[in-house]
């Protein structure tokens, strides 16, 4: 249509002032849309953590630290217990089983985790028993085996029988010599929608030889008797009675131990992400409206420098509401255009910070498609944008009516 | 704008009766304007200005069509007549000088055979020979598509070329 | 005649009055109940006999051994404190606080009824006839402390006895928040 051409070419002419609302709306559209992928993808990274687990044994501390830590792998490290205590916590009479969780260790950036076989049979995923895609779960603790979880066979494309280097520390460094490392993929985790999917997995004695690898050429870990644990996964013979059991941890003889439950610790901390989200949504809705009322008053400076271009239109006999469109029109090309740019700069900050956010943050996110949220949302802006672009819009309908528009003279 | 004194009658009807809507598509089906300058919207191409009449009013684009065949030779008419390079179509507006600039407001003024031009002092900003030269354009479109021309200027000599003439401070029925 | 027509009529009305009351009581099915309701009777006085026995050790200095090992014996025995049969297999209305058991943020397929706040956080946990284990309708979602009505048939738990857990499981029909 040719009024849209109009607005087009008009705009273009005054690029220098739109551009930089262009921009301005490019930016509160980042910040928006980002704000839903993080509330999206935070909610699916910490929604469903581990099932099964009736209580995570830790050292005495903060129990959010705890759970972020032991289940997530994210945080700072709580202290360590002794693995010894494993027999105590067998000792007490609700409980079923008992899992030891050593955490410290990466590789590639993600997290390494020493467990025993156990852990295969009795750890949960969103109520589902843990399944494999190839090879099989950890079956000797002698054994230098690793198991994958789906994500980091996915990201590191190893496969079952893959030699692996597995270095004490952060594994980022240079490229170690592989050919010495005894770890050999022997099975690889679907997928299930917790952290376990972006974790490594391998026995407790391995775990404790990490630093004797390094000294080169042992075919197989031996049990330590000094080993530490970051945590214990503890399953209940009857849930009902986890006070009792909570009790009677705390109650050991300096043991310095705390039980949390899970599902509280939890609670607990999606409470503090929803405020935080809640408190990240407005303010990214007031960068909207300051853009928005930026887009109207560069709208309403620029009709009076337009008199003589509407005039025009005016004696062609171009009618007032033709001209009440050709500023809407701008308005929406500025928030269409605005907007196409917003998410393009959004994927692009995504395919930047990703690693960070995982290996930092647990949170697991990717590029993608807007959401039907995320398309409503901003149909939403845009009729908003339209809705204050009237301002300008019946000024220059006004200008017209009252011929204010007079044809150009000297 | 509403006349101070006096009555202002077109094809018939008193200007002040039409609705404000009327008096709108009066101007765009049946009137051009040449104003002394800045006629052209400037960010437009010559062609999009000289067919701007024709897009917002379909009886002038029929009449076009009507005439030439087709919108394009309209256009290349027209340009023939004004004297103005064919190339020129697709620059925009701003680029030109203010001769060519007033030759493009008349192409728009005439084309699709408005009854009336109205054209206020649209050589002044020009030098003498092209202010002749434009001067006898004018009146041989305005012939040749048997369009009124009324024109208002403050050089006496231009009035030799036209039918009517009228001094302003004189109160003339026509 | 009139006398004994006076005295069905009357006690029609009687029957009247009465049968509207039975339909009010059917109505609501589920009887309300207290915490107290669910201590046997004994068993709670024996229980306020032990505390006010434990607050003549108040005058004591904190970590007395006496006193340590007066407070530890009744949380063991807490543990295993006895249900009260009065209220098993009947439909029950109560009160309670949210603890949750499963770790799942949309949806909750478990959970503890406890009879105050912070039971699980600041204070010392409730004795095990004080704990109701909840298996919800589906798809509901409940949060740590959050105060609500359960409406449901009460049981007994098992094996609370040897191993110490809650003393009662209740199968809810319909959970709403206390207002």
């Amino acid at each position: 249509m040719v009024w849209l051409r109009i607005a087009f070419f008009s705009a273009l002419a005054r690029k220098g002032g739109l551009l930089i609302m262009v921009l301005s709306t490019a930016i509160s559209v980042a910040i928006l849309l980002g704000v839903f992928k993080i509330r999206d993808d935070t909610k699916t990274s910490f929604s469903n953590a581990i099932s099964g687990v009736d209580l995570v044994v830790g050292a005495k501390g903060s129990p959010t630290e705890l759970i972020l830590y032991s289940v997530f792998h994210i945080g700072r490290a709580t202290n360590t217990i002794a693995a010894s205590y494993e027999k105590s916590l067998m000792a007490i009479k609700p409980v079923a089983w008992v899992v030891p969780v050593q955490l410290g260790d990466s590789f590639r950036g993600y997290p390494v985790v020493g467990t025993s076989i156990e852990f295969f049979t009795r750890i949960k995923a969103q109520g589902r028993h843990l399944e494999l895609s190839e090879g099989k779960a950890l079956t000797d603790p002698t054994l230098f085996e690793v198991v994958l979880g789906a994500n980091v066979a996915k990201n590191t494309q190893l496969k079952r029988g893959e030699q692996i280097a597995i270095t004490h520390g952060s594994g980022t460094g240079p490229k170690q010599d592989h050919s010495n490392s005894p770890f050999r993929v022997a099975g690889i985790l679907k997928p299930n929608g917790t952290p376990i999917d972006n974790a490594v997995f391998i026995s407790t004695n391995a775990f404790d030889a990490l630093h004797d690898i390094e000294e080169g050429g042992i075919q197989f870990a031996k049990l330590n008797p000094d080993s530490q644990v970051s945590a214990f996964y503890v399953g209940l013979k009857d849930r009902g009675g986890v006070f009792s059991v909570r009790r009677q941890i705390d109650a050991l003889p300096n043991a310095g131990l705390m039980g949390v439950m899970p599902g509280v610790a939890l609670d607990d901390l999606w409470s503090t992400m929803e405020v935080a989200e809640n408190a990240l949504l407005i303010i990214s809705l007031g960068v909207l409206i300051t853009t928005i009322l930026g887009i109207t008053a560069t709208l309403l400076v620029s009709l009076e420098n337009r008199r003589r271009e509407l005039a025009i239109f005016r004696a062609i006999g171009a009618k007032p509401y033709q001209l009440l469109r050709l500023v809407l029109f701008e308005a929406l090309l500025i928030s269409l255009i605005g907007i196409a740019l917003g998410w393009l700069l959004l994927q692009i900050a995504i395919l930047l910070s990703a690693d960070y956010f995982r290996t930092s943050w647990g949170v697991v996110t990717s590029i993608g498609l807007p959401t039907t949220h995320d398309l409503m949302s901003l149909l939403a802006l845009v009729i908003v944008v339209l809705l204050c672009a009237c301002i300008p819009a019946i000024k220059a309908y006004r200008m017209a009516l009252n011929e204010e528009l007079n044809p150009p003279s000297t | 704008m509403p006349p101070k004194r006096g009555e202002i009658w077109i094809h018939g009807e008193r200007l002040q009766d039409l609705s404000r809507s009327a008096v709108d598509r009066l101007r765009g089906e049946e009137m051009g304007f040449i104003f002394q300058q800045f006629n052209l919207i400037p960010y437009l191409s010559v062609a999009d200005n000289i067919l701007l009449p024709t897009h917002l009013y379909p009886e002038r684009r029929q009449a076009a069509i009507a005439e030439f065949g087709s919108l394009d030779l309209a256009l290349t008419h027209l340009l023939q007549r004004l004297g103005l390079a064919a190339e020129l179509l697709t620059q925009a507006a701003h680029q030109l000088s203010i001769g060519q600039q007033q030759r493009v407001a008349a192409a728009r003024a005439f084309i699709g055979r408005p009854s009336i031009v109205i054209a206020d002092e649209p050589t002044s900003a020009l030098d003498w020979k092209n202010q002749t030269q434009l001067m006898d354009l004018f009146l041989s479109l305005a012939h040749e598509q048997r369009t009124a021309l009324v024109m208002v200027s403050h050089d006496e000599r231009l009035s030799e070329h036209f039918d009517e003439r009228m001094t302003l401070a004189q109160k003339v029925a026509v | 005649m009139r006398r004994s027509f006076l005295r069905i009529s009357s006690a029609g009305l009687l029957g009247l009055v009465l049968g509207t009351h039975a339909l009010k009581g059917e109505a609501s099915t589920y009887k309300e109940i207290e915490w107290d309701d669910l201590m046997p009777e004994g068993w709670r006085k024996k229980m306020i006999l032990e505390v006010t026995r434990m607050r003549r050790y108040g005058s004591l200095m904190d970590g007395d051994p006496k006193a340590d090992e007066a407070y530890a014996r009744l949380k063991k025995a807490w543990d295993t404190a006895p249900p009260s049969k009065v209220y098993i297999g009947k439909a029950i209305r109560i009160p309670g606080y949210v603890v949750p058991l499963d770790a799942e943020r949309m949806q909750s397929s478990e959970f503890l009824l406890v009879p105050y706040f912070g039971a699980c956080i600041h204070s010392p946990p409730p004795p095990a006839n004080q704990i109701i284990l909840v298996k919800p309708p589906k798809g509901s979602k409940v949060r740590t402390m959050d105060a609500i009505w359960v409406e449901g048939v009460l049981s007994e738990g098992r094996s609370y006895s040897e191993i110490g857990s809650s003393a009662y499981v209740l199968n809810a029909d319909k959970i709403t928040p206390y207002r």
